[in-house]
């Protein structure tokens, strides 16, 4: 199977209506920026375009726009399963890594239009309310978070399509994913606190929600998180090719 | 000689305590309507998933079109599953672009298709809107993508009407007029008997017995006679 069929596959399959609950956070997603900028315009007059951009991309976008990635991928799979029509089309003859590369590349389509609707958002808002320059607008983006913001946006897809790939049913995925991340924020908050003493920054999600509101170059939670990548796609491909379609 | 399209060769699949296929083997030839008979649980599922891949035969060798697994080549196999598993909110005609997709076929053929099962009318509706009887005939749509060689259908009469009945007799008819081969699970006799050329019978996972209809009728009396023989041994006419 081409490339080019699996990534029309996955295209004719985005636009289904179960899709929905994935549609509306990306509305809040998709606002996040917008709301932040044009609040920023009415408070500051003038501003840095490197400040602006930083209020752009704040961090509540980084919790909403991971859960979004995640929650989108635990839903568009886990239907596949629970309908079963990710059996009846290894029946029909497509290969599971075939599936496999698919949702790579799925999850690379939100990840892209969230990054892509931030730079819109920074670049339309800063000509129009503070008259910057496209010099002065190139400058005021971090090219460094941008790239940050991407990765772990990729990350949190990739962390729905292993937990959807091992539990294999929606239901199960969309609730134990937020009880994953719920112990993990609370334990990060009093370890942050000094309540109790863990290496927070190594907890998966965690390390996701630094490096996506990290500033500058951040090899250590890219290393966390190229590492709990490298394990969620290899443990995805294992549990989708050792299991038996029954 | 005939060529054989589907060889089975003593193939075993246990679940935890269960032995769902012990030991068969069979073989059907190219041409051949071939109904595998069998009671609820008695392996027919089982021996189909495990031809399509889907399942993992403990032991033994699955060949089809001279292919063994994983290598089986399913662009020339139309599968039907006794579920139906479409994607539900999905219209009829992208279930089948998927399908075209996969397969590699062009989407020329998707209203040729629509028209051929009847559901051209109503081929921009959801699955979900589609009854029960719709979307099996939806799914015969889906097995006939890139115009397979063999045609693999489990429990294709479930929730068909009489006129649904009829439409599947002449569907079968009609293909295998045109040379292809069918390997049929089901336990509706009645329809065995108007469209099958070979029956084969499975209980609890032993494969009994294969034979052409006309001989199984010689020997047994009737296909339901076959059936019930094997189902309880001497007792088939308290059956019947």
């Amino acid at each position: 199977m081409t490339f080019h069929q699996i990534l029309h596959i996955e295209f004719i399959k985005l636009f289904r209506r179960s899709n929905i609950l994935f549609f509306f956070l990306m509305i809040y997603v998709l606002n996040s920026p917008v709301y932040r900028a044009t609040a920023a315009v009415r408070e500051q007059p003038m501003m840095l375009s490197s400040a602006f951009f930083e209020i752009v991309t704040g961090s509540t976008l980084a919790i909403f726009g991971m859960l979004l990635l995640a929650i989108f991928m635990v839903n568009s799979i886990g239907n596949e399963f629970n309908e079963g029509s990710y059996r009846k089309s290894i029946a029909a003859g497509l290969k599971k890594y075939s599936f496999f590369y698919g949702k790579l590349f799925l999850i690379l389509i939100p990840t892209l239009l969230i990054i892509f609707w931030i730079l819109l958002t920074y670049s339309l808002l800063g000509i129009f309310a503070y008259d910057y320059s496209i010099s002065n607008l190139l400058q005021g983006i971090n090219v460094i978070k941008t790239l940050h913001a991407g990765i772990a946006l990729y990350y949190a897809g990739l962390l729905g399509l292993f937990f959807i790939s091992v539990f294999r049913n929606r239901t199960i995925g969309l609730v134990f994913f937020p009880f994953w991340f719920v112990p993990e924020f609370f334990l990060t908050v009093f370890s942050l606190t000094g309540r109790i003493n863990i290496p927070h920054d190594f907890l998966p999600g965690a390390a996701g929600w630094q490096l996506f509101t990290s500033n500058g170059f951040e090899p250590k939670y890219l290393a966390i998180v190229a590492l709990y990548s490298a394990i969620c796609i290899i443990a995805s491909f294992l549990a989708l090719r050792l299991r038996e379609e029954k | 000689m005939k060529n054989t399209i589907i060889d089975i060769q003593s193939i075993s699949k246990r679940f935890n305590k269960t032995l769902a296929l012990d030991n068969v083997s069979l073989r059907v030839n190219r041409g051949d309507v071939f109904c595998l008979l069998g009671p609820n649980g008695s392996g027919k599922t089982t021996m189909i998933n495990c031809m399509l891949e889907l399942l993992r035969a403990d032991k033994g060798l699955i060949k089809i079109f001279d292919k063994s697994t994983p290598d089986i080549p399913k662009q020339k196999i139309g599968v039907l599953l006794e579920e139906d598993g479409f994607f539900r909110d999905l219209s009829a005609e992208k279930n089948l672009k998927i399908a075209c997709r996969i397969k590699n076929v062009d989407y020329e053929v998707i209203p040729w298709l629509l028209e051929k099962v009847s559901l051209f009318g109503h081929r921009k509706k959801m699955v979900k809107k589609l009854s029960q009887g719709m979307r099996k005939r939806l799914a015969m749509a889906y097995s006939l993508i890139g115009d397979p060689d063999l045609l693999i259908w489990d429990e294709p009469y479930n929730s068909l009407d009489p006129t649904g009945f009829k439409f599947m007799r002449n569907l079968i008819a009609d293909l295998h007029q045109q040379g292809k081969t069918f390997f049929i699970s089901t336990h509706m006799l009645d329809e065995v008997k108007k469209t099958a050329t070979h029956i084969g019978l499975i209980h609890n996972g032993v494969f009994q017995e294969l034979n052409t209809v006309e001989q199984a009728i010689k020997k047994y009396g009737s296909v339901e006679a076959f059936y019930f023989n094997h189902m309880s041994p001497g007792h088939s006419n308290d059956m019947l």
